[in-house]
């Protein structure tokens, strides 16, 4: 069972690859709907795989919380700005096309148009 | 439409999260002789005059022009009720806000409890400035305080994604 000892290895680990990136230079940062309507379309599932898809690969990426976002149907939803500020966003998302998110538009930098509000 | 009881602790706090609050307590105690699960929220925000406080309570206030009012504490209110419970809300303007529900335990309508660990990394993600006190109680006691998380961690984020995931899974390996 996990305890307190355990957090210091944690941390040497975190430390080291905090060091390696610039913080404040992200190459993208990625906003979760969290209001009541997102939680209760399955917005959790959402934050956690991006988390988790972020930590997995140790990519340069900054995961944040927003508020409800207006379109209670479109939920859940994401937006992702690049640093340039451009913002593309995500609708109806689940675990699954975050996994792609994730690859695509993450790690390669493609948008994945089928799952943006363009698209809908 | 909130499946867990975890799902109503991420709800509200993100509740007192928006009143600015810097300190969030969050009690969860389950009696199995008195067969009751208690579950508290304290926090420090802003807090709520007591019109504002009769208005939250009304969701169908909010159906027509106010969208102002939202869906969040009349969710819990209505499940206290189900599940032969008590609701309690106490605030007071500039001083913080208290939140008390209680549900019987047996009760059909009593939803599981969740990933409760979840909901707490989510609410550290959601704003890691504000300091989270975790009281969890069934036959013995497990309590989690950012304060002594931040202590061990010194220069290290809180809302690293690392350190997050492994808050998670030791709230929820020591609340099992
Ligand atoms: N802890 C709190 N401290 C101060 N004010 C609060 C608190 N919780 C709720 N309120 C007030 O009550 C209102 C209603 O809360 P409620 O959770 O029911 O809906 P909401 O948060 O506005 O919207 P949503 O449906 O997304 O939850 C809030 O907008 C806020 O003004
Ligand atoms: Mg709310």
């Amino acid at each position: 069972m996990k305890s307190l000892a355990d957090l210091q290895k944690i941390r040497e680990q975190a430390q080291k690859r905090v060091n390696m990136r610039e913080v404040g230079n992200e190459d993208y940062r990625v906003v979760v709907g969290m209001g009541t309507c997102g939680i209760a379309a399955g917005a959790r599932v959402v934050l956690n795989a991006f988390m988790e898809g972020v930590n997995h690969d140790h990519l340069n990426v900054i995961v944040t919380q927003t508020g409800c976002m207006g379109s209670c149907t479109l939920e859940p939803m994401v937006d992702i700005y690049d640093k340039e500020g451009r913002k593309t966003t995500y609708i109806k998302m689940d675990a699954e096309k975050v996994a792609q998110v994730v690859e695509s538009h993450l790690k390669n930098g493609r948008t994945l148009e089928m799952y943006t509000v363009n698209q809908r | 439409m909130m499946q867990d009881l975890a799902m109503h602790i991420l709800d509200l706090g993100q509740n007192s999260i928006r009143a600015n609050a810097k300190n969030i307590e969050i009690c969860l105690w389950i009696d199995d002789e008195k067969d009751c699960i208690t579950f508290r929220l304290v926090d420090d925000g802003i807090g709520m005059d007591e019109d504002m406080q009769k208005r939250v309570l009304d969701p169908f206030f909010s159906t027509r022009t106010t969208r102002k009012i939202g869906l969040g504490i009349p969710f819990i209110k209505e499940l206290a009720e189900l599940c032969n419970g008590s609701f309690l809300l106490q605030s007071e303007v500039g001083k913080g806000t208290t939140l008390e529900i209680t549900l019987q335990k047996s009760c059909w309508d009593t939803p599981p409890l969740g990933d409760v660990g979840e909901a707490m990394m989510m609410l550290i993600q959601a704003d890691g400035t504000i300091e989270y006190v975790l009281d969890y109680r069934h036959h013995g006691e497990f309590i989690m305080k950012t304060t002594e998380i931040k202590e061990i961690l010194g220069d290290v984020n809180i809302q690293e994604p690392s350190i997050l995931l492994w808050l998670k899974e030791y709230i929820n390996e020591n609340i099992k």
